[in-house]
């Protein structure tokens, strides 16, 4: 019992600290490319950090995923912890994290190219929210694979 | 729908080109085919102006002063600003600077550095300033050395040690600082003066800031030079710079105003409906409804002029999936709340469009957030005071997944009768009866799914195959038309992909709805914690701020994630290629744009 707690717990951990991190670096890599447009554009302010947030939201999924697997966390160990659930909370981590990860730390790079682009005075406000919202697109599948996970333990 | 409009072709003599021109810029509806050249030097020294003229104008609105307007010329304003933004850069400098000497000086109380000076110069005793940290200081010094404590202040010892001569040197271990210039009251008195300027400076900042209606008249001006100019420098002159030939379009339901003009001064010109290969901007016209949508489409590009325009198309579709990924009916109330809010405060009043934008968005996060029963984070689902037969029709999770896939498959059927109807207007009804083939071919799929329908959904999807060989590409002989319907059969894969996208509207909605219900957690904890019912007060606070922060976040991409549905899938099935350009009159810039 005690391996198979361990295992969900990191899994857990893994789940709701890499998708963290990863919006942590996606936030500050779009933050930073918007303070070096505002000298040559201040007036892109405004919409450049609407576009900031976007890398924000996959630590929020890997905290939604957390809080759905955390809340059956007390019943399963009280039900002896079956390893296959603790493989399966292990997966759903792996999962959610690492491409929650990269999902966001490779969307903020869209976002920053496209901060760079209004400084320079092209409007692609619009066209930089489209293509940014592609790379999020696989953090939301693993955020569905996990809940999916969630359903069946 | 996009506006019809009607192409000109003038001639006009050299000569009276530019108060033609000038009477065009008063009417204010033509859109004036220019091409595009370099700056000449004028109007980049005119771009420069404009550009510090609007620097001024930002600059000046953040100051908040009376409505009264005073007699200032902007040109005024613009060289007395620019003057007193120097000034005051170069009085920050020194304000730093003098500050950072009164910290030195300070410790070392008030004296006239003169006399000290009289001192060295008439009976050559020289003073020399040290600091060292108090702990340091031993009190033994004071026997040795003909020093003298002036201050402790902040765990530093100051002294000062006299000699006679300049050539005494000590050994001790303190830091020797350098002899103050001015003594501590001459410092403050400057500091005053010239925090006393910055002052002056700033009164005079507020009242060049009532010139703000002047700045803004002068800057349109200079635009409307510009664009004057441009023209006038960039049509082209036939038979020898002798006629000015010149094109342009307007709007045909708008041009009453202007054809009178031209008959009355007997130009020469030519006026025809425009036609798909003059390439006419665009010009949207919708309902009051899907007109608020507009501002969401330009963020992409403006549709071609033969094209249907998607904004009336894609309205109701953004507005139910905005709803899906909000998925919570407390949040749309107060989307609906806030904006009836908005809209009664004055100031907001050119936002309304905006305002009423949202509002819609709400409506349709209530009646989405219906289908989940979600309901600031609490799950209706599980209140036990409504009837049980009604608590089960709320959608559970599974469901809401399927929900938001099957809210996507109508979406694209949608997409695809567009595009039907877009080829049949363009190029003949012959060509819109491809999309249909694929509407057979998904509708058969889907009909798989159901057992009441499953006998002939295969014999459905043979249809499909069979009208997307044969009509997918209606134009060229029989092989190629087999050859390319074949080739469009591969787009199927397409189809999947872009019916798992709308999975993301269930994977918001929920996020939204878990961090919801993390809230209202975190908030109970609250209870039972502090007496005098100050938990409830500490409940109310973490509720009000943490579902604030949740909409804020939630409805960023609730924003984004539809805007992607809606430009990607609901775009590329439409069949929309886009590239127009948006209609601007040429005007006078404070004249609005009529509709």
């Amino acid at each position: 019992m005690f391996v198979s707690v361990t295992l969900a717990y990191i899994g857990l951990a893994i789940m709701v600290g890499l998708s963290c991190v990863g919006s942590t670096i996606g936030v500050s890599v779009s933050g930073n490319a918007t303070i070096g447009g505002l000298k040559k554009n201040p007036d892109i302010f405004g919409k450049s950090m609407l576009l900031t947030a976007l890398p924000s939201t996959q630590g929020l999924y890997g905290f939604a995923a957390f809080f759905l697997v955390n809340s059956k966390m007390g019943a399963l160990i009280n039900a002896g912890m079956p390893i296959d659930k603790s493989f399966a909370i292990l997966a759903a981590g792996l999962v959610m994290g690492f491409v929650g990860y990269y999902s966001s730390t490779k969307q903020a790079k869209v976002i920053a190219n496209g901060i760079t682009e209004m400084a320079n005075g092209n409007d692609v406000f619009g066209k930089t929210m489209i293509l940014a919202v592609y790379p999020e697109l696989y953090a939301i599948i693993a955020l569905i694979a996990s809940v999916l996970i969630w359903i069946g333990l | 729908m996009i506006v019809k409009m009607t192409k000109y072709a003038f001639l006009v003599h050299d000569k009276e080109f530019e108060s033609f021109l000038r009477d065009i810029q008063e009417i204010g509806v033509l859109d004036i085919t220019q091409e595009k050249t370099a700056l000449s030097n004028e109007e980049k020294e005119l771009l420069e102006l404009r550009n510090r003229m609007n620097a001024v104008y930002k600059a000046l609105t953040l100051r908040k002063v009376e409505d009264v307007e005073n007699s200032l010329d902007a040109m005024s304003i613009l060289l007395r600003y620019e003057e007193i933004a120097k000034e005051n850069e170069l009085l920050d400098n020194q304000l730093r600077k003098l500050g950072k000497e009164l910290v030195e000086l300070q410790p070392w109380g008030d004296f006239d550095p003169t006399q000290i000076e009289e001192l060295a110069s008439l009976k050559g005793i020289s003073l020399r300033y040290f600091t060292v940290p108090s702990k340091k200081y031993q009190d033994e010094w004071e026997l040795q050395y003909p020093l003298y404590k002036v201050n402790e202040d902040m765990g530093q010892t100051y002294f000062v040690l006299v000699s006679e001569g300049s050539s005494a040197s000590f050994n001790l271990s303190a830091n020797e600082v350098r002899v103050p210039q001015k003594s501590l009251s001459k410092l403050k008195e400057s500091i005053d003066e010239l925090t006393s300027r910055k002052k002056e400076l700033t009164n005079e900042l507020d009242e060049l800031a009532k010139g703000r209606g002047a700045l803004t008249r002068y800057t349109n001006e200079l635009s409307d030079k510009l664009s004057f100019g441009s023209i006038l420098s960039r049509t082209k002159r036939e038979v020898g710079g002798s006629v000015a030939l010149m094109f342009g379009f307007a709007p045909a339901n708008a041009v009453d105003e202007l054809n009178a003009y031209l008959s009355a001064n007997s130009a020469i010109y030519i006026a025809e409906d425009a036609k798909e290969e003059d390439n006419p901007p665009i010009k949207l016209k919708n309902n009051s409804f899907a007109k608020l949508f507009e501002p969401i489409g330009e963020l992409y590009i403006p549709p071609k002029y033969s094209e249907l325009d998607l904004t009336p198309l894609f309205a109701p579709f953004f507005m139910l999936f905005f709803g899906l990924c909000m998925n919570d009916i407390g949040y749309g109330i107060v989307f609906v709340v806030a904006g009836f809010i908005l809209r009664a405060i004055p100031k907001f009043a050119s936002f309304k469009p905006y305002i009423l934008l949202v509002q819609w968005l709400g409506l349709g996060t209530i009646l989405m957030g219906f289908i989940s029963g979600s309901i600031f984070g609490t799950e209706m689902r599980e209140w036990e005071i409504l009837p049980e037969n009604i608590r089960h029709l709320f959608l559970n999770t599974n469901n809401m997944m399927i929900f938001a896939v099957l809210i996507g498959f109508v979406q694209i059927i949608f997409g695809l009768v567009v595009k039907a109807i877009n080829r049949a207007r363009q190029h003949g009804w012959v060509a819109g009866i491809g999309p249909f083939g694929w509407i057979f071919i998904l509708g058969g799929l889907a009909m798989l799914a159901l057992p009441q329908t499953k006998g002939i959904a295969l014999y459905t999807v043979y249809v499909g195959i069979g009208i997307i060989l044969f009509f997918g590409h209606p134009h060229g002989n029989i092989f190629g038309r087999l050859g390319m319907g074949l080739v469009e059969l591969y787009e199927i894969t397409g189809f999947f992909g872009d019916l798992l996208s709308y999975i993301r509207l269930f994977a918001l909605g929920i996020a939204g709805a878990i961090l919801g219900m993390v809230v209202n957690k975190i908030a109970s904890l609250a209870i039972g914690t502090l007496p005098y019912g100050l938990d409830y007060v500490i409940f109310g606070i973490i509720i009000v701020f943490g579902h604030t922060a949740n909409i804020a976040l939630s409805s960023l991409g609730s924003f984004v994630h539809p805007m992607r549905l809606t430009f990607v899938e609901f775009y590329k099935n439409s069949g929309f290629s886009g590239g127009g350009k948006f209609y601007a009159p040429f005007k006078k810039s404070n004249k609005t744009q009529e509709n």
